[in-house]
C-alpha cells in the first residue's frame, strides 16, 4: 500500500505518540495521584448576630457567605430578622468555614490572635455609629464584639466590615496590614411596628 | 533512564586514545610594546583562530607535538605570519607594526558550529562580569542593548528579551537547559551569576536548536571550560553594597588530577543582605540570602571529552511587606499613599512573605570528534527545583509555605556536528521529562498551578554554507510534546486530562560580509510553542497585584477540559543587523519584528466579590502580537585613553487584534558610558568610568483605572494598568579600578557609586512600582584576586 506523505507523517506521529504514551504510562505509574486540598484557612462566611436589650437570642442576622473564596461562584448575601431604628445593638461577628464538616468556627483562631488582627467598620446611612467593643491585651479595639446604633428615622444602610491581619504591627490603624475579609452588607433600617 | 546512563557511563569510561594533542600555544599581541585587543591569530593547518582579548593575550588548546604556521591580521597592521613550534617554551610574544599602506582584508573564520552567524548575539565577558559581581543574572544582563528585565522589588530580576519573558526565553546553563519554575513574574532565574565566565544572550528566536522555549531568545550561561585548566588555580571575588548592606563571597578552585587528562573545578559563593532603601525610606523585607555551591571533573584526551558538574543554587528572598495586597482597596490604598504603609528601621532580617528556592543540577557531557572535522556529543541532565513561598497567615501557619511546588526534570540531549571548509551543520534529538507536584498537604491551599507530567522530544537540522562574501544558514526543527495535569474539579474529583502537541519550527538566515569592517546580517525564524501548564490550567490569587490569575482552560472561572479552547503560540521574527569594526570604532544596529499569533497575554475579564472584597479577574487570552524595535550598541575610542560606549534600545509593542499597546514593554533606554584609562597608571590598568542610564517614560500604556474605580463595577474589555507609568528618569553611575600584580597574579579593586544623585525614581517593569519607590544611592566595592595558572 502507498502512502502519501501526510499519511505517513499522520502514521509516524500515531507511533511516536504511541511510544510516549507507553513511556509517559510508565513514568507516571510510579508516581502517587495527588489528594484534593484541605483549605485550612478559607473563611467561607461572615456572620453578624444583631442583639437587642437582654435577649440571648439576635434579634437579626447579616450573613454573607461565599463558597469558594476567590472562584467564580458568586457570594450570597442574607438578611433574617429585621432592623429597626433607634436602636442601640450589640453585634457579635463570626467567621466560618462551612466546607468543612462539621462547620468550622474560625472566630476562635481570631480571638487567640487577638492582637494581631482588627476588625473595623465604615457606615453610611440609617446606621449612625458602629464601633468596636471589646479590646486585645494591649487595650486596643479588635471588633469581634461592636456597639451598632440606629438613626431615629427609617432608611437605607451600609456597614462595610474589614478584618484586617496585622502580625506585630497593630495600632489600632486600619490602613495596615492585609485585608482578610471585606464585607459590606446593606441593608434597610425600618419603623418598629407598635 | 537509569540503564541508558550506566551504558552510556560505561561507553564512556571505556574510550582510548592515541595521540597525544594536548598542548597549548600560547600568546600576546603587542603594538607599540602596549596589549593589543582585537587581533586574528589564525592557525592555517587546522583552520582555527581567536581573537586575541583585552590584554592582547590568546591561546589555542588541543595542538600536537610539532611545528604549525600562524597568521595574525588586525586591521591596520601588517599581517604577520610565523613558524611555531610545540611544546612551547615560553608564551610568544608577537609585535605589530602599523600598515601605513592600506586597509587589508580580514578573514574571519572559525565560528562556532552550534552557533549562528545570522543571528545577533551580544555577551558580557569576564571583565564586565567582574563589574557586575554581586548582581544578580537578571539585573547584570540589562547591561546588554535589547534585554530588560522585569523586576519584582530590588532583588528579583527576570530577563526580557525584546519584550518577551518567562516561557518564552531559555536559559541554558552549562550546557543544559535550566528547567525551574519560570512561569511567575516573581520567579527569577534560579542561578548564580558567579558560575559564569561568559553570559551571552542570543536576541533572535533559537527554537530550531533549543526548541519553543527559546522563541523569545536565548541566554547561554558558560562557566569556563573545565578542560582549560593549566594547574591548580582560583579565584576569590567578593563585594559589599552599602544600599542593603548586602557582602557577597565566591571562591573558585581548579587544578588537575595527577593523571593530567583529568581537570577539576570547584566553586562556592554566598550572599548576605538586608533591607534596601529609597532615598527616603527603608524596603522593610528586601533581605536577601544565598548560599550555592558547583564542582566539575573533566576528561579529555585527543579525540573525546568528559565531563561532569553538579550545582546547587539555594537563595531565601524577601518580599517588600508592604506589598502584599489583600484585596482592591489595600492595592488603592498603596497608590494613593505614594509610600509603603510599613516602613521599619533596617534589618538584615526576613520575614514573611518571602520566598525559598533550591535549584539543584546534575550534568554529564561526552563529546567524541570523529574522523574529519565531525563529533557527537550526549548530555545528560538531572534538575530538581524546589520553590516555596511564604505568605502571612493565621493561626501560626506563616511557617508553612503557601506554595510549595518541587520539579523534577531530566534532559537527554544528543547531537552530531560535522565541519567542513565550505560548510557545518548539527543535528540533534533533544529530550525532557518534567515532573512537577504541589505539597498542598503542607500549605493546606489549592495550588495557582496543577501537577503535572510532560515528556517532549525534538529532532532538529542546521546546516551553515559559505561561498564567496556569502554565508547561508537554514534549519528545521519537529517537536512532540505530551502534557498531562492533575487536576481537581471542584477541588473534590480528580481528573487527568492529556494533551499531544506536534508543532514545527525552522529559520533560514544570510550574512554578507560587506569588506573587512563590516558586514550585513538578515534572519528569518518561524517558531510554535504550545501552551504552558500555567497558561492552561492557572488558577488563584497573586497578592503582589492583588489579581486573580484564569488560565486558558478556564473560561468561565471553572475548569473546562476542551481543546479547542487554545491554539499554539506562532512567532516569525525577522532580524537584521548591520555591524561595522574598526580599530578606534565599532558599531552594530539591529532591526527587528516579531509577529506572534495567538499570543498568550493577561486581559482584565471581570471585577469579582468575593468574602475577601474585590479582586479584579485577569483571564489569559490570544490574541495577534506585534514586537518591533531597534538596538543600537557602538564603542568609540578617542584621545588613546577614552572609549565611549553607548547602549541604546527602542521596543514597539501592539495587540493588533484589539489595537492596543502591550502592556509591561520595556520603555525606550539611552545608556552612555565614558570610561577612561588613566594614562599615568598604566600598569595598574586603571580607569574611570561615568555611566548615564536615562530610561523614558512609557507612553505606549493601556488605560489607567483606579482599583477603587473598579469596585462593584464590571472590568473594562480592555487592557489596563493600575496606575500609570513612571516618569522618566536619569540615573548617574560612577566607577574606578585597578588591577595590582601580586606574585604574577591580579588583584583588582574596584569602587563603585550607583544613582549617584540620589533620585527618586520608580521603574515601569519593576512590578513594586505601586507600592514603593526604587532604591536610591549604592556605593559599591569590589575585590578580586584571581592566581590562574593559565
Amino acid at each position: 500500500m502507498k502512502m502519501n506523505p501526510v499519511q505517513n507523517l499522520s502514521r509516524m506521529m500515531n507511533w511516536s505518540k504511541l511510544s510516549v504514551v507507553a513511556f509517559a504510562a510508565l513514568l507516571i505509574a510510579c508516581d502517587d495521584d495527588p489528594e484534593a486540598v484541605n483549605e485550612e484557612e478559607l473563611i467561607t462566611t461572615v456572620q453578624v448576630d444583631l442583639f437587642f436589650g437582654d435577649s440571648d437570642t439576635p434579634s437579626a442576622t447579616l450573613k454573607f457567605y461565599d463558597e469558594d473564596g476567590d472562584g467564580s461562584i458568586a457570594p450570597e448575601f442574607t438578611q433574617e430578622g429585621e432592623i429597626y431604628t433607634g436602636v442601640e445593638y450589640l453585634a457579635v461577628t463570626t467567621f466560618l468555614n462551612e466546607e468543612e464538616t462539621p462547620v468550622e468556627d474560625v472566630t476562635a483562631e481570631i480571638e487567640e490572635e487577638q492582637n494581631d488582627h482588627l476588625i473595623c467598620f465604615t457606615r453610611t446611612g440609617a446606621v449612625t455609629s458602629a464601633v468596636a467593643f471589646d479590646e486585645d491585651d494591649n487595650e486596643i479595639p479588635v471588633g469581634l464584639v461592636s456597639i451598632w446604633e440606629t438613626s431615629n428615622t427609617p432608611g437605607a444602610a451600609t456597614v462595610k466590615l474589614t478584618l484586617k491581619h496585622q502580625p506585630g504591627i497593630k495600632t489600632g490603624s486600619c490602613d495596615i496590614g492585609e485585608t482578610d475579609i471585606e464585607v459590606t452588607f446593606s441593608f434597610d433600617v425600618i419603623q418598629q411596628p407598635l | 533512564m537509569k540503564r541508558l546512563l550506566t551504558i552510556f557511563l560505561l561507553l564512556s569510561f571505556g574510550l582510548a586514545y592515541s595521540q597525544s594533542c594536548l598542548y597549548s600555544l600560547k600568546g600576546r599581541i603587542l603594538a607599540e610594546n602596549k596589549a593589543l585587543p582585537g587581533a586574528t591569530i589564525f592557525i592555517k593547518d587546522t583552520n582555527s583562530s581567536r581573537i586575541a582579548d583585552e590584554q592582547g593575550n590568546f591561546s589555542f588548546d588541543n595542538l600536537c607535538a610539532r611545528t604549525y604556521e600562524i597568521e595574525i591580521r588586525f586591521l591596520g597592521y601588517e599581517t604577520i605570519t610565523k613558524k611555531v613550534s610545540l611544546p612551547q617554551n615560553e608564551v610568544l610574544e608577537i609585535e605589530l607594526l602599523e600598515d601605513k599602506t592600506q586597509l587589508s582584508e580580514v578573514v574571519v573564520t572559525g565560528n562556532s558550529i552550534a552557533r549562528s552567524t545570522t543571528q545577533i548575539s551580544s555577551a558580557l565577558e569576564e571583565e564586565a562580569l567582574q563589574q557586575l559581581h554581586g548582581k544578580p543574572l537578571g539585573e547584570s544582563l540589562q547591561r546588554i542593548a535589547g534585554v530588560g528585565a522585569l523586576q519584582t522589588g530590588p532583588a528579583i530580576f527576570k530577563p526580557v528579551i525584546h519584550g518577551l519573558h518567562s516561557q518564552r526565553i531559555l536559559i541554558l546553563n552549562n550546557g543544559i537547559r535550566q528547567e525551574g519554575q519560570q512561569w511567575g513574574t516573581e520567579h527569577a532565574p534560579e542561578i548564580d551569576p558567579f558560575v559564569a565566565k561568559q553570559i551571552e544572550v542570543i536576541k533572535g528566536a533559537e527554537a530550531v536548536r533549543y526548541g519553543a522555549d527559546a522563541m523569545g531568545g536565548v541566554i547561554i550561561v558558560s562557566p569556563p571550560p573545565i578542560h582549560d585548566t593549566g594547574g591548580f588555580g582560583g579565584a576569590i571575588n567578593t563585594s559589599y553594597q552599602s544600599n542593603s548592606k548586602t557582602s557577597t563571597v565566591s571562591i573558585a578552585t581548579e587544578g588537575l588530577l595527577a593523571a593530567k587528562n583529568w581537570s577539576w573545578r570547584m566553586q562556592a559563593s554566598g550572599k548576605y543582605g538586608g533591607d534596601y532603601h529609597t532615598p527616603d525610606y527603608t524596603l522593610s523585607n528586601t533581605g536577601q540570602r544565598e548560599v550555592n555551591f558547583s564542582g566539575g571533573l573533566g576528561y579529555r584526551n585527543s579525540n573525546s571529552e568528559l565531563e561532569f558538574y553538579f550545582s546547587s543554587f539555594n537563595a531565601r528572598i524577601g518580599i517588600l511587606r508592604a506589598a502584599h495586597a489583600g484585596n482592591l482597596t489595600d492595592l488603592n490604598n498603596s497608590i494613593i499613599s505614594q509610600k509603603p504603609w510599613y516602613i521599619k528601621d533596617f534589618s538584615f532580617d526576613i520575614e514573611n512573605p518571602y520566598q525559598a528556592i533550591n535549584h539543584h543540577l546534575f550534568k554529564t557531557s561526552y563529546k567524541k570528534n570523529l574522523s574529519g572535522n565531525n563529533s557527537i556529543k550526549a548530555i545528560y541532565g538531572l534538575q530538581i527545583n524546589n520553590r516555596k513561598e511564604f505568605d502571612i497567615r493565621r493561626a501560626n501557619r506563616s511557617d508553612r509555605p503557601a506554595i510549595s511546588m518541587q520539579l523534577l526534570s531530566q534532559v537527554f540531549d544528543f547531537s552530531f556536528d560535522h565541519l567542513a571548509d565550505s560548510h557545518q551543520g548539527s543535528y540533534g534529538l533533544t529530550t525532557t521529562i518534567k515532573i512537577n507536584n504541589n505539597d498542598t498537604e503542607t500549605t493546606g491551599i489549592q495550588p495557582l498551578i496543577p501537577d503535572y507530567r510532560q515528556v517532549a522530544a525534538g529532532l532538529f537540522a542546521l546546516e551553515k554554507i559559505k561561498w564567496r562574501a556569502f554565508t547561508f544558514e537554514a534549519g528545521a526543527r519537529a517537536d512532540y510534546q505530551y502534557l498531562q495535569a492533575l487536576t481537581f474539579i471542584n477541588n473534590d474529583e480528580l481528573i487527568k486530562p492529556d494533551y499531544h502537541f506536534f508543532y514545527l519550527s525552522a529559520n533560514a538566515g544570510l550574512r554578507y560580509t560587506i569588506n573587512s569592517q563590516s558586514n550585513l546580517s538578515s534572519n528569518i525564524s518561524f517558531s510554535n510553542r504550545p501552551p504552558h501548564i500555567s497558561e492552561l490550567f492557572s488558577q488563584g490569587l497573586h497578592h503582589g497585584t492583588a489579581t486573580i490569575e484564569e488560565g486558558l482552560l478556564l473560561p468561565n472561572g471553572t475548569l473546562e477540559i476542551d481543546e479547542s479552547l487554545f491554539k499554539n503560540e506562532r512567532s516569525i521574527k525577522w532580524l537584521n543587523s548591520f555591524a561595522k569594526q574598526s580599530k578606534n570604532f565599532s558599531f552594530e544596529a539591529s532591526v527587528y519584528a516579531n509577529l506572534i499569533d495567538n499570543y498568550i497575554f493577561l486581559q482584565p475579564k471581570e471585577t469579582r466579590l468575593t468574602i475577601r472584597g474585590y479582586f479584579p479577574v485577569f483571564a489569559y487570552k490570544q490574541t495577534q502580537a506585534l514586537l518591533t524595535g531597534a538596538d543600537i550598541t557602538f564603542n568609540y575610542t578617542f584621545l588613546k585613553d577614552f572609549t565611549l560606549t553607548g547602549k541604546y534600545s527602542y521596543l514597539y509593542g501592539q495587540d493588533l487584534t484589539a489595537q492596543q499597546p502591550l502592556i509591561y514593554m520595556p520603555p525606550p533606554q539611552f545608556d552612555t558610558e565614558l570610561n577612561w584609562l588613566i594614562p599615568t597608571l598604566n600598569q595598574y590598568k586603571a580607569f574611570l568610568k561615568a555611566r548615564v542610564l536615562h530610561v523614558t517614560q512609557q507612553v505606549r500604556t493601556p488605560i489607567t483605572i483606579n482599583p477603587i474605580d473598579l469596585e462593584g463595577s464590571p472590568a473594562p474589555n480592555e487592557t489596563f494598568d493600575f496606575m500609570d507609568a513612571p516618569n522618566a528618569y536619569t540615573l548617574l553611575n560612577i566607577e574606578t579600578g585597578f588591577t595590582l600584580p601580586i606574585n604574577e597574579h591580579d588583584l583588582i579593586l574596584t569602587l563603585a557609586c550607583e544613582n549617584l544623585t540620589n533620585q527618586r525614581y520608580r521603574n515601569y517593569m519593576n512590578r513594586l512600582r505601586y507600592f514603593a519607590d526604587d532604591i536610591g544611592r549604592n556605593f559599591i566595592i569590589r575585590l578580586s584576586y584571581n592566581f590562574y595558572s593559565h
